[in-house]
């Protein structure tokens, strides 16, 4: 074990120590000697690595070590997810309102598929509702031989990932209406979850993907997720992402992206909650004139860290991205964004965007902003902005004059706030989607100060 | 044109036809010290310059921390390694043994070296009152104008002669800004500084002059170690100016520089650099490097420091020029060209440090690259719990010419009170065709072109500039990017 595990404060160092223990476990258990050593290769760089520090660059901001409280064993099959009456009414009103809110918006949703306390839930998925070309395989750990170098958060998901989905769409195919992947966790002890999931649009597939992550009863525990997606040549992929967290729940999330020639992806993430939330997204353009949008909307309260962080990596020509990230802190809410658009000497006419704009609502909230720009070619335009306050009076004494009441009036200022991002979605069913979960996380936030 | 400016522009004229002109050295005999960095050394430059037992103490607590320190590696440079103990801490011209009592007295090859620069020390009293306290290899060779600064009570002397005259107040302020233990190259010339400037403008006196100061480098393998101390006490006014040249030597020349202003309720200090060291040769070979810790205190309410900079020479700039805003209703600006051609790599910006209420900020940065190398600009922006309605606007440009070069922007911005806003802007683009076609169609010649495309991009900033130097830097930019098209 490393001296930097060793030296960890008691809480992380239990934390850690029951990570190992577990990579260890599953080592042993692992079904090939293939996976036995891509597991151990993993803990053993987890084991080098150790927690990152706020030395390091990409984590100045966010303490990790100090976030983690005690043993943190990952949830195996042994203890066998069994949703009680409470959560399986709570998975029947989730599915119920994205079915809801599709027929709202005149669309449907081809399929729910369910992952319970971190497994995946044939009882509760109707995989049976997809399209043929849109192939799905769930219930696994989708390991691939990345590169985890250096990387504590690719190691730690690979020495200890035991589920997750594999989603291929078949080429020139697609799926009209969108797929809807449910997480949920409702464990009352401390624990964790490690998923990996694989999504591959082959050369002109599109597909609509919803991911719903609901913690809200998870307490205490550590979730890492990695999702690796392809987009093929001309393909499309339109991507919405909800959390929802317990005010305890540390989550760890990476996506990571390869666009192909000419394709598509647009992703907007709305989150809420969490002790410690981070989600690093990578997006990597591989061939010329694709485009990527991403849109991330973290909301945080009291005791509440989230962290989002971005690179955008343009290797190849005439790529297109657009980067809009938001923040919405109340109490003494902490929120981060690092972003960083790269641009390769080759890639010439590559066009970058990046905005991050966030609204300080609690009197000790902070926000850490770093955009950043690296340009090694001169035929590129590159813009990036960022703008940190409260609501502006301007605007707030504004509709007050116009008789709306201070509450409605700031509410409404939230709400315009808020709509920019969730604007850039496409579909109209994932918006309302969307759009529902942001105004019910801000009411909720308004109704707690009321009542303080 | 008025005709002080008139002589300024001919001066300048005289200089932009000869850039070659810099590539010569001086050949003055120095009183200089061993080779090697010890604690004998600095005793030695201590007792050099007659110095009180606290402030030799100070230089020794500063190079023990030095002794544990290892060089910052986070910056976007890359350099071979800096031996220490190979460069020279003291140099001085030898005729510094006894002063000269005016110019005629100067030591006649150094003056040539001024007219070779085209610095008109002669003709200071006719050009734009300006008195110039010039730094020739590390210690102050000649000062004007003192009189008519003391008449109003401004002192403006050499470090090494403040020491002397004012101990008090040195002793007040030095390292007050910028501690000795502050980082690596301020640590070092916290223990080896020899000479520098020293200004100090007493309770409601607005200076009536632009202050100036040249700097040059000289000798080879000469570590060169400024310290420059600016005190403006309340309701009193000043502006600072810099401006360096280097002649052409093949080894890398280290400077490590301090600058500490502190500006007292109500003052203001416009502090104006034009940087034109010795970027090294096409291939990057036998440039300065330049490390340099510059920070103003705005200590009292209302007070203002304004850093204006035009970076073109030094094969490595890693600069910073900061405000510390602590005083209520303070304001810190930073207006800076940095402009990097062939391989010059620069990385340099500012910290805006909002700690009192209503404290505003303003930074505009252009970045220009050329050729191969590399310019960062790297920034933070901290608003602290305090820091009640804080305001920051910052805005980054970068400007790309030719496809071998890079451009980074790297921006901190961190607040920790709601009621601050704080905004950040920034964008990058290159000189493009068109606008090159439209000026070649108007006969204008593509260098000239580029220079005027550029001139354009960094008026706001040349505009913040005393009118002598704004002048001057707008030849220099043109200057700077010479072959860097076609």
């Amino acid at each position: 074990m490393s001296a930097q595990i060793s030296n960890l404060p008691k809480g992380a160092h239990q934390a850690v120590t029951s990570l190992m223990e577990a990579a260890e476990r599953i080592e042993a258990g692992a079904p090939t000697g293939e996976e036995a050593a891509l597991r151990r290769r993993a803990r053993e760089q987890f084991a080098a690595l150790g927690l990152p520090t706020r030395r390091l660059e990409a984590w100045r901001y966010t303490d990790l070590a100090g976030a983690l409280q005690g043993p943190l064993p990952p949830l195996s099959s042994a203890q066998d997810a069994r949703p009680n009456k409470t959560i399986e009414e709570a998975i029947g009103l989730f599915r119920e309102s994205a079915e809801q809110m599709c027929a709202l918006a005149g669309s449907e949703l081809s399929a729910t598929i369910v992952f319970f306390d971190g497994r995946f839930s044939a009882q509760h998925s109707d995989l049976e509702k997809l399209p043929k070309s849109v192939r799905l395989r769930a219930g696994y750990a989708p390991l691939a031989n990345g590169d985890i170098d250096n990387d504590m958060l690719g190691s730690l998901n690979l020495s200890l990932a035991s589920d997750g989905f594999e989603l291929v769409v078949d080429p020139d195919a697609g799926a009209q209406n969108f797929v809807h992947l449910l997480f949920l966790s409702a464990k009352k002890e401390s624990c964790s979850m490690h998923s990996r999931a694989k999504v591959r649009l082959n050369k002109g597939a599109s597909l609509k993907l919803l991911e719903t992550h609901i913690h809200k009863n998870f307490v205490s525990g550590l979730q890492t997720h990695l999702t690796d997606v392809a987009v093929g040549e001309g393909a499309k992929l339109e991507y919405a992402c909800i959390e929802y967290n317990n005010p305890q729940h540390i989550s760890l999330a990476r996506t990571e992206v390869r666009l192909e020639q000419e394709a598509q992806f647009s992703c907007t993430a709305l989150g809420a909650g969490g002790k410690l939330v981070r989600h690093e997204y990578n997006i990597l353009f591989e061939g010329g004139g694709a485009k990527a949008e991403l849109g991330a909307l973290s909301l945080a309260g009291a005791g509440e860290t989230r962290d989002v962080n971005v690179l955008l990596h343009h290797k190849v020509p005439e790529c297109l991205s657009d980067t809009l990230v938001k923040n919405v802190l109340t109490g003494d809410a902490r929120g981060v964004f690092q972003g960083l658009v790269r641009v390769e000497p080759g890639a010439v006419r590559s066009n970058g965007r990046q905005t991050s704009k966030a609204l300080l609502l609690g009197r000790d909230a902070s926000m850490n902003a770093k955009p950043e720009l690296e340009i090694f070619n001169d035929d590129v335009e590159c813009a990036h902005g960022s703008a940190v306050g409260e609501i502006d009076r301007d605007a707030l004494f504004y509709l007050r004059a116009r008789g709306i009441s201070e509450n409605d009036a700031r509410q409404l200022l939230i709400k315009a706030f808020l709509g920019d991002v969730l604007e850039r979605i496409e579909d109209e069913a994932l918006r309302i989607n969307t759009e529902s979960h942001a105004i019910r996380w801000m009411e909720n936030v308004f109704a707690q100060t009321q009542e303080a | 044109m008025p005709p002080l400016a008139q002589q300024t522009v001919d001066t300048v004229e005289r200089l932009r036809d000869e850039r070659k002109k810099y590539d010569f050295f001086t050949d003055i005999e120095s009183d200089k010290a061993p080779k090697g960095l010890n604690e004998d050394i600095i005793r030695f430059i201590s007792a050099k310059k007659q110095e009180p037992e606290w402030l030799l103490e100070w230089r020794m607590r500063a190079y023990q921390r030095w002794l544990k320190m290892s060089e910052p590696d986070w910056a976007r440079v890359a350099h071979p390694p800096i031996d220490y103990q190979d460069l020279y801490y003291y140099a001085a011209p030898k005729s510094n043994a006894d002063r000269p009592k005016s110019l005629d007295e100067v030591d006649p090859e150094l003056l040539r070296t001024y007219e070779k620069l085209g610095i008109p020390l002669a003709e200071q009293e006719i050009l734009a009152g300006v008195a110039v306290d010039a730094v020739f290899d590390s210690v102050s060779v000649a000062t004007t104008f003192k009189e008519k600064l003391r008449e109003v009570g401004v002192i403006f002397s050499s470090f090494s002669e403040a020491v002397q005259e004012h101990p008090e107040l040195v002793r007040r302020y030095l390292g007050s800004v910028v501690p000795y233990s502050d980082n690596f190259f301020a640590t070092l010339n916290s223990a080896v500084f020899t000479d520098g400037s020293f200004v100090y403008i007493p309770e409601g006196v607005r200076c009536p002059m632009e202050l100036s100061t040249y700097f040059r480098i000289n000798e080879a393998n000469t570590g060169q170690f400024e310290r420059t101390l600016i005190i403006a006490e309340k309701d009193s006014y000043v502006s600072y100016l810099e401006g360096c040249t280097a002649p052409q030597r093949d080894e890398n020349q280290l400077h490590a520089a301090v600058v500490e202003l502190v500006a007292l309720e109500n003052a203001e200090i416009k502090y104006s650099t034009v940087q034109n060291w010795y970027p090294g040769d096409a291939e990057g070979k036998g440039g300065i490097y330049n490390f340099v810790t510059k920070r103003g205190d705005c200590r009292g309410d209302r007070s203002k420091i304004s850093w204006t900079q035009v970076e073109t020479g030094s094969a490595i700039t890693w600069k910073y020029p900061s405000c510390i805003l602590r005083g209520d209703d303070s304001v810190g600006e930073f207006y800076s060209i940095a402009i990097a051609n062939n391989r010059q790599q620069i990385d340099s910006g500012t910290k805006m440090l909002h700690l009192g209420k209503n404290t505003s900020s303003r930074v505009i940065s252009k970045g220009i690259s050329a050729g191969r190398s590399s310019n960062c600009y790297r920034g933070l922006v901290s608003i602290h719990p305090k820091a009640e309605s804080a305001r920051n606007f910052t805005q980054c440009d970068s400007l790309l010419i030719g496809d071998a070069t890079s451009a980074h922007t790297t921006p901190y911005i961190e607040s920790k009170n709601p009621s601050a806003l704080l905004e950040h802007e920034a964008t990058t683009s290159r000189v493009s065709e068109e606008q090159l076609f439209y000026c070649r169609q108007r006969g204008i010649g593509e260098e000239e072109a580029v220079a005027l495309i550029v001139n354009g991009f960094c008026r706001e900033v040349l505009q913040k500039l005393p009118m002598e130097f704004a002048v001057e830097a707008q030849q220099l930019v043109g200057i700077s990017l010479e072959g860097s098209i076609g």
